[in-house]
């Protein structure tokens, strides 16, 4: 006994004393270069980018004015004056972890891209603004700061008895808008009753949602779930990615300088909860409500908000709305229409609405932000039933915030974070507005969701289902298994419809035959996924761009592209997506495996290889970046710099990103919502603040 | 004259090793009278041990009874042991012929009580009928072994007990079910000197209270001279003198036993060395051809090394295996 | 029988101290790793900065180590700590999940027990014959097979080929909730279907993950039987004239402390090597979800799972050192 006492006091010093050095220990984020710091490069008056259709000069305001191009394009200038007390220096940036946040992962800082991100973000003109993002394109392209590998594609495995899929870049497919060959076999899945039979979509997939309230949900499964159980305000339909279609707002209309919006809300929407069989009639006061507490509750999700003011955002009734289209100055655009809107009546027609209304929400933005419809398509942005969420203290907010007009009033009733008791009803008991319903789940096994009864655009089903050829998906079944091989026996005993299959399984899957029908893999889908690398631009001898450019000539792409991506990822030479605005092939370095060129780049940037070491990072367990880390330490180290390649757990990875400390590492991007701004500003912008930009076109 | 409780009759036992074959014991025969103690005597490895399990066909793999008889006579009826089935020589075994071992701590399950062990000695043979009525009997045959406080005891385990107490345990169940022979394997060796004395004195009692023939197997002279009626002297696997205690140990024929009792100092005379047998006992896988003691003799002749020497009476009751005699 | 008692007692008292020590190191070791899992749990490369100031806050993570710890402990005790990962209460999550595991290591004991201790035996009495030599060799292949690739090979087999398992969802727990087992509970409350369908469930990803256990079991249980049975006190019982049956319940009880001591190891065994069965067969268990708590530096489910497995593995031993106590009464002390 008295042993026994003696280990455990032995082992709790050691438990203590490991704490306690832990405690000494734990970091401070050092600034990484021992070195001496960057010296600031000459000051150039201007950028000057020619484009295939413009010429974008941007600089100092009083330098830039001067600047001489020639007048064969149309000229755009930029001016623009910086603040230089609320610029954070980079050090500071990299002390406080904001790499990635408030700076792009590169800590790379260049005045005259941030000037044009600025500009880019309160123009509305579209042309203008793609100018802006060209410009952006070569500026980035050349400094490389990022190593653009290229764009993924995307593999999809399902059988063919599933028609009418489509594709959007940031949406999954509703499942309502697909249907099955009625002849399509049935299979038991072995969850409860639940089979698989023409009248039900099984999912074959991996992981969970974060979470079933929109508001805390950052991530595809979350989102994929909501576009199928919520409304948003607006929506892209089916493949449309340019133009915005109504979903609960049937119009919307702005003032002159884009900075409030009006929605009007569709009437007779209600929310259906299925686990009590009750419904909640859906106004503008639920869209205020969702929305602010999107902003409350502080997920990171939430960042997207910060491009409006709620606090200032409301919801109005039909009457008070009239009224402010009387003073005049709203205007509205959509389809071949646009024009100043004087009444209900015009903006409706404007839209081909003539059905019921329930309310107006008005949102209000601190300044312009053109791609703010395209934040509002998102499904955290679904609204939700605040009677639901609030239950009997319903009555009792919704007038202390004078209906809807007060937003402040609700934060007696939603806490911050996810202790909040209306986060926890709607994570454990999610309600519905869309097409569907979940009914059913069991975490980490399965989610079951139904056709929702009570959805106000089902006349759309009684049209597409009614001549009966084809199979409507009345249940939608997510099967959960992590593992890939299991995951594709499920595929292949028709146990599932879908399937999320590995690339490298790609022989497996293909030439399947099921009672009669075949399998289907599509591999050419191009995704707005960008797989890319960061320098460490604040370090040498990353802080040179000749030294960025000749390591981008010194990546064997063709064989990452066949080795790692079975030719699955389309190169791309900075991080803008084929086809989105902003992407050129203009006046760009296409960067190829040129080592002879990398070798002379880098005795032009004047400095000796092998004085240098590059530590090559990726996350563990993401074998595709494990293999581009072993490629370039490859041929980095044929330049003469002595390379490592060490892997990192996931926190830790993000964790040394965020206080700059590292060499290089590999990264994706998946855009949130379709706007360029969603690429250059978290990729590119160098947290300079302005205190004026101006844009002038000649 | 009392008859031949046990005949032993060219008994040869094997054991097959990796190393070779074993010849530990060969032709051993000899008689045991009823109500006598018989002991055999001999060195370690002289293959005494295993004289004593084969009787009853307790040898175990790789050891196999090869050839030989064991006549056993109770009254009237003449069983050869080594010819009985499994089930029939198990109710023999400690039922009529019981055991005794050497080392009393390895004779015990350690597990179980020895109340329990007792009782189990008088169940497997139908003497009582479950294990808990046999329990009081237990405290009883404690009591007859003179172990302390038997009520106690009895629910004791092995490890509780000292060397001395768990031995008059073993001489308990030994007896608990009123054998006709009990054989005693280096029954003291493993015990204190004063402790040897108690339980040989015990062994004695038994022998008066119940008329058991005792088998004794020793290596100590001593324990011979106390105990024993009739003597027969083993050397390597082998029978070499057979006789009467006292006449043994007044004249000894065999030139090994003769090595023997001079070996044992005489406390009252001064000694100048300790008198041994030159050489050391020989391997069983290759025994020497002819008498196995010819390589350490004093008196060889040309014909120990060829021919096997028979047991041969040279006086009344009184046997040896020796060419030269 | 008293002294039973107080060693019971005694053993007992050791508990508490020893689930605190565990719990400490893990703490200080998660503690240890030099980075801030702020970030991480805020979600991701694109939390942003309130986002993440907001879980430093609610964690406790500016705080010094010994405030953490407690306030994790305490929190996770009373089931207050929401986890930043899921968003459910962390005891929650792992509530629901364990009964997942634990009854996976049920259906895996079982099969080590009815594989692996006859197996083992009649290895031992048939020893050095071929009997013997095929299990043997049984052992060992057990003891190397990768339990991922039993899992396929078996799959193939009896859902691609002849489907009667399946690989999703798990069946619900019965209404009367006894000792929170559902297989045994629904037995116990006569719900033939339910039970059936726990077995169907769970026979085959029991089967694979004991398979490996069942290997050292047989081979404990040979050797420890055959050690047991060459032992002195067993001529003696020949001696004594009893009977072979009689003599094997002797060998066999001598023969249980090394055997329980590895069945207790085995239980441990067995929720450890749960990840990977789960995985395969796609049972939603704690084995996967204490492993990507473990990736995603989620500290509160770290020191939850910490927390439970080492109740589990401490209550395991006190059972095994309860049964020591019973069988063998020199340990009594």
């Amino acid at each position: 006994m008295r042993k026994q006492l003696w280990i455990l006091l032995l082992v709790g010093i050691l438990a203590i004393g490991f704490a306690g050095c832990a405690q000494e220990e734990k970091p401070k984020a050092t600034p990484t270069p021992a070195e001496t710091p960057t010296p600031t490069p000459t000051p150039v008056p201007a950028t000057v980018i020619e484009t295939d259709t413009a010429f974008v000069v941007v600089g100092e305001k009083g330098k830039v004015e001067s600047v001489e191009v020639p007048t064969t394009k149309k000229v755009i200038r930029v001016s623009y004056v910086v603040d230089e007390e609320n610029t954070k220096s980079i050090e500071e940036l990299m002390d406080a972890g904001l790499g990635f946040g408030a700076i792009n992962p590169a800590f790379w800082r260049n005045t005259d891209f941030d000037a044009l991100v600025k500009a880019a973000r309160f123009e509305t003109n579209p042309e203008l603004r793609t100018e802006l993002f060209k410009a952006m394109y070569v500026i980035a392209n050349k400094e490389s700061p990022l190593l653009t590998f290229g764009q993924n594609r995307m593999m999809r495995t399902y059988w063919d008895w599933v028609e009418g899929r489509y594709y959007h870049p940031t949406f999954t497919e509703r499942y309502d808008l697909i249907w099955e060959n009625p002849n399509a076999p049935s299979v038991e899945i072995g969850i409860k009753d639940y089979k698989n039979d023409a009248n039900t979509l099984v999912i074959g997939t991996i992981g969970w949602p974060e979470s079933f309230d929109p508001a805390t949900t950052y991530e595809t499964f979350g989102w994929e779930i909501w576009h199928q159980i919520g409304d948003t305000l607006v929506t892209y339909w089916k493949e449309e990615t340019e133009k915005i279609s109504p979903d609960l707002a049937v119009a919307w209309a702005h003032n002159k300088d884009g900075t409030e919006w009006y929605f009007v809300i569709r009437g007779d929407v209600v929310a259906y909860d299925p686990w009590n069989d009750k419904t909640y009639p859906i106004d503008a006061t639920d869209v205020a409500f969702s929305f602010w507490r999107v902003q409350r509750i502080g997920h990171s999700v939430s960042w997207m908000l910060d491009f409006t003011d709620l606090s200032k955002s409301m919801a109005m009734t039909e009457d008070e709305f009239k009224d402010v289209l009387a003073k005049g100055g709203i205007y509205a655009e959509y389809g071949e229409k646009s024009g100043e809107v004087k009444s209900m009546d015009d903006l409706l027609a404007m839209f081909d609405y003539s059905g019921t209304t329930a309310g107006v929400y008005k949102l209000v933005l601190p300044e312009p932000y053109a791609p703010i419809l395209g934040i509002l398509t998102d499904p955290f942005l679904s609204v939700l039933p605040m009677e639901y969420l609030l239950g009997d203290k319903y009555e009792e907010a919704l007038a202390a915030s004078n209906n809807g007009k007060d937003s402040s009033a609700w934060e007696a009733y939603v806490s911050e974070g996810e202790e909040d008791a209306t986060h926890q009803l709607m994570h454990q008991k999610p309600v519905c507005t869309g097409p569907y319903c979940v009914v059913d789940y069991e975490e980490n096994s399965y989610i079951v969701a139904k056709m929702n009864p009570y959805y106000w655009g089902k006349s759309l089903w009684d049209e597409m289902y009614a001549d009966g050829s084809k199979a409507k998906h009345e249940t939608v079944v997510w099967v959960i298994n992590n593992d890939a091989v299991s995951r594709i026996n499920l595929f292949k005993t028709g146990t599932v419809d879908f399937v999320v299959a590995p690339p490298e399984q790609i022989e497996s899957v293909k030439g399947l035959e099921f009672q009669g029908f075949n399998s289907v893999v599509k591999t050419d889908l191009l995704q707005p996924v960008i797989t890319y690398g960061v320098f460490n631009t604040y370090k040498e001898p990353f802080n040179n761009p000749k030294v960025r450019q000749a390591l981008a000539y010194a990546v064997p792409y063709d064989q990452i592209i066949e080795t790692v991506y079975s030719g699955n990822l389309e190169r791309n030479y900075a991080a803008i997506p084929i086809g989105w605005p902003g992407y050129t092939e203009y006046g760009i370095e296409k960067y190829e495996f040129n080592m002879a060129k990398a070798k002379q780049l880098l005795e032009e940037a004047g400095i000796d290889p092998t004085k240098y070491s590059i530590e090559i990072t990726y996350n563990s367990g993401n074998s595709a970046r494990e293999k581009i880390s072993a490629l370039l330490q490859n041929t980095w180290s044929q330049l003469g710099f002595q390379c490592t390649v060490s892997s990192l757990e996931w926190p830790v990875y993000l964790s040394k990103g965020e206080h700059g400390q590292y060499d290089y590492y590999t990264i994706g991007w998946v855009p949130d919502y379709l706007d360029t701004d969603n690429w250059v500003g978290p990729l590119y912008y160098g947290a300079t603040e302005f205190k004026e930009v101006n844009v002038q076109i000649e | 004259m009392s008859k031949k409780i046990l005949e032993v009759k060219n008994l040869t036992v094997h054991f097959y090793t990796y190393a070779g074959i074993v010849k530990a014991i060969e032709e051993v025969s000899f008689d045991v009278f009823e109500g006598e103690t018989f002991a055999l005597v001999g060195e370690t490895g002289c293959g005494k041990s295993v004289t004593a399990r084969a009787i009853t066909q307790l040898i175990e793999s790789p050891g196999r009874i090869v050839r030989g008889e064991v006549y056993y006579n109770p009254d009237g009826e003449r069983l050869n042991l080594l010819e009985l089935p499994d089930e029939e020589i198990r109710t023999i075994r400690g039922n009529d012929i019981a055991y005794i071992f050497q080392d009393p701590q390895s004779s015990l399950d350690p597990l179980y009580n020895v109340g329990y062990q007792v009782s189990e000695s008088l169940f497997v043979h139908g003497r009582v009928k479950s294990i808990k009525d046999g329990i009081k009997k237990a405290v009883n045959i404690l009591r007859t072994v003179l172990l302390p406080d038997p009520e106690r005891r009895v629910s004791n385990y092995p490890h509780e007990l000292s060397g001395g107490m768990k031995q008059r345990v073993t001489i308990g169940i030994g007896i608990s079910n009123d054998p006709r022979i009990l054989i005693a394997d280096e029954p003291t060796t493993a015990l204190d000197v004063t402790v040897q004395a108690q339980i040989l004195w015990l062994i004695k009692e038994m022998k008066k209270r119940y008329g058991v023939t005792v088998i004794l197997i020793t290596h100590d002279m001593g324990v011979v001279a106390d105990m024993a009626d009739r003597v027969a002297v083993m050397y390597a696997g082998k029978i070499v003198e057979v006789a009467e205690v006292t006449e043994v140990f007044k004249n000894p024929v065999h030139p090994y036993t003769q090595g023997l009792l001079k070996a044992v100092p005489n406390p009252l005379k001064k000694i100048e060395r300790l008198e041994t047998i030159p050489g050391t006992v020989p391997s069983l896988i290759n025994p020497p051809s002819g008498c196995r003691f010819h390589p350490r003799c004093p008196e060889i002749s040309k014909v120990c090394k060829e021919k096997i020497p028979e047991l041969r009476e040279v006086k009344k009751n009184h046997f040896v295996a020796c060419h030269n005699r | 029988m008293a002294e039973l008692k107080k060693f019971l007692v005694r053993r007992m008292l050791t508990f508490i101290p020893t689930i605190i020590g565990i719990t400490l190191i893990v703490f200080a070791i998660a503690y240890l790793i030099p980075a801030d899992p702020a970030r991480a749990w805020a979600g991701g490369e694109k939390a942003s900065q309130k986002a993440i100031e907001l879980v430093k806050e609610r964690y406790h993570l500016n705080e010094p180590w010994y405030d953490q710890y407690i306030f994790l402990i305490t929190g996770l005790i009373k089931n207050e700590i929401i986890d930043p990962r899921t968003s459910n209460p962390v005891m929650d999550d792992v509530g629901k999940r364990f009964p997942v595991t634990f009854q996976l290591a049920l259906f895996a004991y079982f099969f080590v027990l009815a594989i692996g201790i006859p197996l083992g035996l009649i290895s031992a009495l048939k020893r050095d014959t071929a009997i013997d030599t095929f299990v043997r060799i049984f052992a060992l292949i057990g003891v190397s097979t990768p339990v991922f690739w039993l899992g396929y090979i078996l799959i193939y087999i009896f859902f691609v080929n002849i489907r009667i398992i399946n690989l999703a969802g798990v069946p619900p727990s019965p209404e009367i909730v006894i000792t929170h087992v559902p297989v045994i509970d629904s037995l116990i409350t006569g719900n033939f279907e339910l039970f059936r369908q726990h077995v169907a469930r769970f026979w085959l990803p029991g089967f694979v993950l004991g398979f490996m256990g069942a290997g050292v079991v047989a081979r404990f249980v040979r050797n420890s039987f055959l050690e047991a049975i060459s032992g002195d006190y067993i001529e003696f019982l020949k001696a004594k004239g009893v009977p072979k049956l009689r003599v094997y319940r002797h060998a066999m009880k001598n023969s249980l402390v090394p055997i329980i001591t590895v069945l207790g190891l085995q239980f441990g065994v067995l929720l450890s090597g749960a990840p990977i069965t789960e995985t395969v067969f796609g049972l939603p268990g704690i084995g996967l979800y204490a492993v990507f708590s473990i990736g995603t530096l989620d500290f509160p489910a770290i020191v939850a799972v910490t927390l439970l497995f080492a109740l589990v593995y401490v209550i395991a031993n006190l059972i095994v050192d309860i049964f020591y106590a019973v069988i063998d009464p020199r340990v009594r002390y």
